[in-house]
């Protein structure tokens, strides 16, 4: 009974950390203004698209917020693991971008200044974006296999851990 | 056995759920949106105060007459979840701040320790937090943003170098107001 007991709870944690492998991740319509190397970058011809519409395998995806301290706090780590992989992915096989949950054009645009972001930023004044990632708390970073129905590979809600950890999610589930 | 693992896994996982490693938060429902009758409108001269800071000192209002303009944070309470991302937000903020000759001074009904406490696990802000604890509301009270259950409004006023209240934002206490706002209510400021 009791190693039943314990193989049961084995199996419930096992599955708890790669819940979010396999799930969908919403088909996010995307607004804000970008310019010519940002529409480039994400191989899209407007400024409003779906997340479908961007031209790459996966997607980074760090959903945060100008306030956080947290994300603040990992900024430089997220910027960091961008340059890595820009200089890593001469393919162009993944895209990062951010969703700024609850913030404003005004406040997307200090974010995106005050810590020297190159990735899109996408805002979220009325908090569509984080009522469809299920309210998620800041930071959340995703890798993302894009699709017509994209795809959640990794999730993880907190704090990043240094730029190797984001590295070392990105490697392991795209081979990037 | 069974029930130290179980026990061990469990803290493991509200561990990893609490990502906000020292900021824990106090969820709170939705409340009713605004709790006073403000007592003040835009053209009165500030209602001066004198309040602790969690450095120690005093903070008077009229010490910055002649010299800065001055923007008021009033947020609800410590440990709450919209008032712990405000003024980290502010932190980073605080240059947009200085471009307009504006001091920042964020005060909340909690008394001083706890205010010390939560802006720690904010990550140390760097603008001064003081405590309109004792007696208990009388800052927020001369402004009427002082809610009946003791707690403020979160409410923002904007007051110029001849101490003159230039903007009033009583929020939705339940919102968060956007900072874009704020700037341009200091960007009409006279330089």
């Amino acid at each position: 009974m009791k190693r039943a007991s314990l193989f049961l709870l084995a199996v419930l944690v096992l599955g708890a950390t790669c819940a979010y492998a396999g799930d969908p991740f919403p088909d996010l319509a995307l607004g804000g203004k970008l310019d010519e190397d940002q529409r480039a970058y994400l191989g899209v011809a407007s400024d409003s698209f779906k997340l479908s519409d961007i031209r790459a395998e996966y997607l980074f995806i760090e959903a945060y917020s100008m306030y956080c301290p947290i994300c603040q706090r990992d900024a430089p780590h997220v910027n960091e693991a961008f340059e890595a992989i820009a200089a890593a992915d001469k393919a162009g096989r993944i895209r990062f971008l951010g969703l700024a949950l609850g913030n404003t054009p005004f406040e997307v645009e200090f974010y995106r200044k005050k810590y020297a972001v190159q990735f899109p930023l996408f805002g979220d004044e009325d908090y569509v974006i984080h009522k469809a990632l299920g309210e998620v708390p800041t930071p959340a970073f995703y890798v993302v296999k894009l699709g017509p129905e994209p795809e959640i590979l990794f999730k993880k809600v907190g704090e990043a851990e240094g730029t190797e950890a984001l590295l070392q999610a990105i490697k392991e589930h795209t081979g990037i | 056995m069974l029930k130290k693992i179980v026990f061990t896994i469990i803290v493991g996982l509200l561990a990893t759920a609490s990502y906000a490693d020292k900021l824990t938060i106090y969820q709170l429902p939705e409340l009713k949106p605004r709790d006073s009758v403000l007592k003040v409108k835009v053209g009165n001269p500030a209602p001066d105060f004198e309040l602790p800071s969690i450095t120690g000192e005093r903070v008077r209002l009229s010490s910055f007459k002649g010299k800065s303009n001055v923007v008021l944070s009033f947020v609800p309470a410590a440990w709450t979840p919209v008032c712990s991302d405000q003024w980290p937000g502010y932190n980073i903020a605080l240059s947009l701040f200085e471009q307009h000759d504006a001091v920042l001074l964020g005060i909340s009904e909690d008394n001083t320790p706890s205010q010390y406490a939560w802006s720690e696990a904010m990550g140390t802000l760097k603008f001064p937090v003081l405590s309109d604890f004792w007696p208990h509301g009388a800052a927020a009270s001369s402004y009427g943003v002082l809610r009946s259950d003791g707690t403020s409004e979160r409410a923002l006023f904007v007051i110029d170098r001849q101490g003159i209240i230039r903007y009033i934002d009583v929020h939705d206490i339940n919102r968060r107001p956007d900072l874009g706002v704020l700037i341009q209510e200091l960007c009409k400021l006279k330089k």
